[in-house]
């Protein structure tokens, strides 16, 4: 374990210091990402604040939705962002082959090689909106809520890491995307932006136990705040997070090993 | 047991068929045949520990589909492969740790970042103890001369600096067998002699057994002692060089020199021209044993010199695929 650690480091090392050979480039995507990811919160929160509460949110609760959603997607994707969109580029030009021929899971491996520094952006930003909506809402920074909404954050950041994971292991069987999968993966994920008692009961359904989403910032919002859960569902869903994250994760990192099995490499 | 053992090998790809235009593009999306290709079929060889052996055949006879099995990328559709002890698609991590993989398509080097950062994190991948790979860097540095490009940035570099680089990266290690998939694919000709003497020092040294497939016949004829020929996925060779020119061989080839430009006259019937310079000519004839062709060449073309070519490897595999 401790090797693996000291193997990622050197790894994000060198992938660091790769980013840092074009300097002004990675500035410039981390002010781009402020600017574009700032109006997606200013509009958000001003649309929100005009219409009053969402079913019982308010607008600052509608922002901290937001936020948790963006901060996790922020620490997912910084470790499988690269790896998961990478992929079926690298299984066409056959740069996977070499994943394939080194001492580490071609998982690991991919996974070690593409952590992405460009979250960073991501992260910050959507970290201050979760920091300020919580300090409007009168949230106690205590150890403890603090120690609880780092556990939540790292759920939800699992299954939002789950997802990109899932949605790359299609490369293993078609040379091109598939849009039906992107459309579950990420269209679907923009139901987050509200709280999911607005929608209707089906929908609610498929959030919470097909495809769970609304562990991504809408239980965990609940747990924080003290929120109800939707009618008829159980008062516990918040408080599993974590493991929700935990079950998702490892299985979309199995899909990856079944997809994996079945990888044909190009010719030449 | 040998040191690699390769028995009755073959690997199926399954290929959708589509027909041509509009309609059988449309036709393929709900209904689609499939062909069933044999990239390779029933090869099996062995080789022993420290063998070098030059794996050739033309476009698509299975040469990389070979390597990649032996190397663990691709999982046979049926027969073994052990190499080292061990089979390589199953226990991957394992092989990954006897084996150097260089492919001559593809680099290994990170492009944005110096050669030298790609050998510190090899040696912490591979887990190579500190000494051995000081010893490693130090001995490829200067065996491939990298010692003026190994700080600048890959991108910077020519072909041949890559492909130096590539090798010396595979070997860290100190892996028992290193695999060349087109090494020398577009280098130039002094890069080219400069690898093969390398590679020669390299097996001579460090003792790993090389398997190197390749279209430049040169590379062989330089570098093997042993050769496998495939074609459309099944073996139709496996010898020594000498047993090669030996058994595919046909007559002989015999080169003039001429003191002014050479004649322009048609070459005697059962003659063909192989190749024309200025000064010289080589000619190749089926039929004739070396002395009685010289005779007659002689009284032909009254040349000033004239010599019996020992044929090139390149000349018999182009005869065989013509």
């Amino acid at each position: 374990m401790r090797r693996y650690l000291k193997l990622y480091g050197i790894f994000i090392r060198t992938t660091f210091r790769r980013h840092m050979m074009y300097r002004s480039t990675f500035y410039a995507g981390i002010v781009g990402q402020w600017l574009s990811y700032g109006a997606t919160f200013a509009t958000l929160f001003i649309m929100v604040s005009k219409f009053e509460a969402l079913k019982g949110w308010s607008a600052d609760e509608v922002l901290l939705l937001y936020g948790l959603a963006t901060l996790s997607y922020a620490i997912g994707a910084a470790f499988f962002y690269t790896p998961a969109t990478d992929l079926g580029g690298k299984i066409r030009s056959g740069e996977f082959d070499g994943s394939l021929t080194r001492p580490l899971h071609p998982f690991v491996q991919e996974m070690f090689a593409g952590f992405n520094f460009g979250y960073i952006s991501h992260f910050t930003l959507s970290l201050a909106v979760v920091l300020y909506a919580l300090l409007k809402l009168e949230f106690g920074f205590s150890a403890g809520n603090v120690l609880c909404l780092s556990v939540m954050v790292l759920g939800a950041s699992l299954v939002q890491a789950a997802g990109l994971i899932a949605a790359s292991v299609m490369s293993f069987f078609t040379v091109n995307g598939n849009p039906v999968l992107d459309f579950l993966l990420f269209k679907v994920k923009e139901f987050t932006n509200y709280p999911i008692t607005v929608f209707p009961y089906a929908i609610q359904l498929i959030l919470t136990f097909l495809l769970p989403y609304a562990f991504i910032n809408f239980y965990p919002a609940s747990m924080l705040l003290g929120k109800p859960v939707p009618d008829g569902f159980p008062a516990v869903l918040p408080y599993l997070t974590p493991l929700v994250g935990i079950i998702c994760f490892s299985l979309s990192v199995l899909l990856w090993c079944f997809g994996l099995r079945h990888y044909k490499s190009t010719g030449s | 047991m040998s040191f690699i053992e390769v028995r009755d090998l073959c690997k199926e790809y399954r290929i959708a068929k589509v027909e041509k235009g509009v309609g059988g593009a449309v036709k393929s999306l709900f209904h689609r045949e499939y062909t069933v290709k044999k990239a390779v079929q029933d090869i099996s060889f062995q080789i022993e520990r420290g063998e070098m052996v030059g794996y050739i055949g033309p476009n698509g006879a299975g040469k990389s589909t070979t390597i990649k099995m032996l190397s663990g990328i691709l999982i046979p559709t049926s027969g073994t492969v052990l190499a080292d002890g061990i089979v390589p698609y199953e226990r991957r991590r394992e092989n990954a740790k006897r084996i150097g993989v260089v492919f001559g398509q593809r680099s290994q080097l990170y492009w944005d970042l110096p050669v030298s950062d790609t050998f510190d994190l090899y040696e912490s991948l591979y887990d190579i103890p500190h000494e051995e790979f000081r010893k490693n860097r130090d001995f490829y540095t200067e065996l491939f001369e990298m010692g003026d490009f190994i700080g600048q940035p890959v991108r910077q570099l020519s072909l041949g600096q890559k492909m130096k680089a590539n090798i010396a990266i595979a070997l860290l290690h100190n892996p028992s067998i290193l695999y060349l998939d087109e090494p020398t694919i577009g280098l130039d000709v002094m890069s080219k002699r400069v690898l093969r003497e390398a590679v020669k020092v390299i097996n001579r040294e460090k003792g790993p057994t090389i398997m190197l497939t390749t279209h430049d016949m040169d590379d062989i004829e330089a570098v093997c002692s042993r050769l496998i020929l495939i074609d459309q996925g099944t073996k139709l060779f496996d010898g020594t060089l000498e047993d090669f020119k030996q058994r595919y061989r046909k007559g002989t080839a015999v080169k003039l020199e001429f003191e002014d430009v050479v004649p322009q006259m048609e070459a005697p019937a059962g003659y063909r021209v192989a190749e024309r310079t200025e000064h010289t000519l080589l000619l190749v004839t089926e039929q004739k044993a070396s002395a009685d062709a010289m005779i007659e060449l002689i009284g032909w073309y009254h040349p000033r010199n004239i010599y019996a070519v020992e044929p090139r490897i390149e000349d018999i595999v182009q005869e065989i695929f013509r």
